[in-house]
């Protein structure tokens, strides 16, 4: 799986940050407005979605739940750890969406290519059987990223395309969205579309598949797995470089009618000095020694 | 086990919706109407969000327009069925239910053809009022709900069998 982009979305549906991880070959130049557009469907999404799961989760009154009584019970405690309605994880066709809602109401989100759906009826897989996929992309050099992406069937040849061009990926900037592809920049040609078959159906692949079905269930251990990372990203590197940065201020708790002029200069504020913070590298780091990162 | 049937056609009408087990939270008809709406519209943001990852024509893999396959939310799972013809079928279902839910759902298009679509008076794109239908939806969550009571007792119920003669 790749991961495509990360962005932080604050309680009134300002990004905070974002970031792109890959490119995706033939994708044109987006402007400024188009991006920010994007962003705020994202969070349109988010938060219609957390009110439509919020009504249609069953309220947890358990006998071990100690509010004395069903009924309305906005904090119980669900399977999936969270309260009622937080919104986890959207999965569509062509990518999904990884959520992490702290209780300040920050939203995590983290966009990634489909490649993390497993089939359910597969035989039990280990986390790391994705990395049996990614051929040594950087140091076989071009001819046999081509080679493999040829032969095995339409889903690998995204992730060959994306190794070749993380490799080449340096750190960039928050606002600009072309990476650099480097040496792997030249194979890009032989990627097809994305993938427009089953993307289950790979030889390649170590876990068997019932072909025609898309029996395709998120894998529970990877959705867990980011999901911590998610957190861990909010608990040690947001709390720690951010929030606790000496030019760090807190959103204004004024009435959201007047935050379009009053917070404008907070928000810009708060922006440029996320540059001077180690947030970005950190969180760079931190994600490129993630095991499904790609 | 399961929570919600959800049936929504092509323009975001609700034309079927029931809770199948008792623990589902009780949604009056209104409430559902606008939980039907605002899902089919929800549906085609998530692909139009997810730009620039869009499927080619944004068709997914079966040929049906891109959008929501499954949300996990702290208390349930979703799981979206897109036809070709733009009808979503959506199932919720607590989140332990070790299911595979897209069996479920297509289970439930093929009884959906069945009895709606084959029946003469059925008009299309209508709310479902077909008693073969409801039946079928029954069998199946009786079913299904014997399946994992048995598969429950698997597990405790080895241990049963050696305890007694």
């Amino acid at each position: 799986m790749t991961v495509h982009s990360f962005l932080i979305f604050d309680r009134r549906g300002k990004t905070l940050f974002s970031k792109r991880y890959f490119q995706v070959p033939g994708e044109e130049e987006e402007t400024e407005a188009q991006r920010s557009d994007q962003q705020k469907l994202i969070y349109g999404m988010l938060l219609s979605l957390k009110e439509l799961c919020g009504t249609m989760s069953p309220n947890d009154d358990d006998d071990d739940d100690d509010d004395g009584g069903g009924g309305e019970n906005n904090n119980s405690n669900n399977s999936n750890g969270g309260s009622k309605g937080d919104v986890q994880l959207i999965k569509t066709g062509a990518a999904t969406l990884y959520n992490f809602e702290t209780v300040s109401g920050l939203r995590f989100v983290l966009y990634t290519t489909a490649e993390t759906s497993v089939g359910r009826t597969a035989s039990a897989t280990s986390v790391t059987s994705p990395s049996v996929l990614s051929p040594t992309a950087g140091a076989a050099g071009t001819t046999t990223t081509g080679a493999t992406g040829t032969t095995t069937t339409t889903g690998t040849p995204i992730l060959t395309a994306a190794t070749s061009g993380m490799m080449g990926a340096t750190t960039t900037t928050t606002t600009t969205t072309t990476l650099p592809t480097g040496t792997g920049g030249s194979t890009n040609t032989p990627l097809a579309s994305p993938p427009s078959s089953n993307p289950n159906l790979n030889s390649g692949h170590p876990w068997s598949v019932v072909p025609n079905t898309t029996t395709i269930m998120t894998h529970p251990q990877i959705t867990a797995q980011i999901r911590m990372s998610l957190r861990h990203i909010y608990e040690h590197l947001w709390v720690n470089l951010v929030v606790r940065s000496p030019l760090y201020r807190p959103p204004s708790t004024t009435s959201s009618s007047s935050t379009t002029t009053t917070t404008t200069t907070t928000t810009t504020q708060s922006l440029d000095f996320l540059k001077a913070t180690n947030f970005e590298v950190s969180l760079d780091n931190y994600l490129k020694g993630m095991p499904w990162f790609r | 086990m399961f929570l919600h049937l959800m049936i929504v056609n092509k323009s975001g009408g609700l034309i079927h919706h029931r809770a199948l087990s008792p623990k589902a939270p009780k949604i009056s008809t209104n409430e559902w109407l606008r939980i039907g709406s605002t899902f089919a519209s929800l549906h085609a943001i998530a692909a139009a969000a997810a730009s620039p990852l869009n499927c080619p024509n944004n068709k997914n893999a079966m040929g049906a327009d891109d959008g929501i396959e499954e949300i996990n939310a702290a208390g349930m799972i979703l799981r979206c069925l897109q036809t070709r013809t733009g009808i979503k079928f959506v199932l919720t279902a607590e989140p332990n239910a070790d299911l595979n839910l897209d069996a479920v759902l297509r289970e439930i298009y093929v009884l959906y053809t069945d009895c709606a679509l084959k029946d003469p008076f059925y008009e299309l794109e209508m709310p479902i009022r077909c008693e073969l239908f409801t039946q079928g939806i029954d069998n199946l969550i009786q079913r299904y709900d014997k399946l994992a009571n048995n598969n429950n007792n698997i597990s405790t119920g080895i241990t049963i069998g050696r305890t007694g003669r």
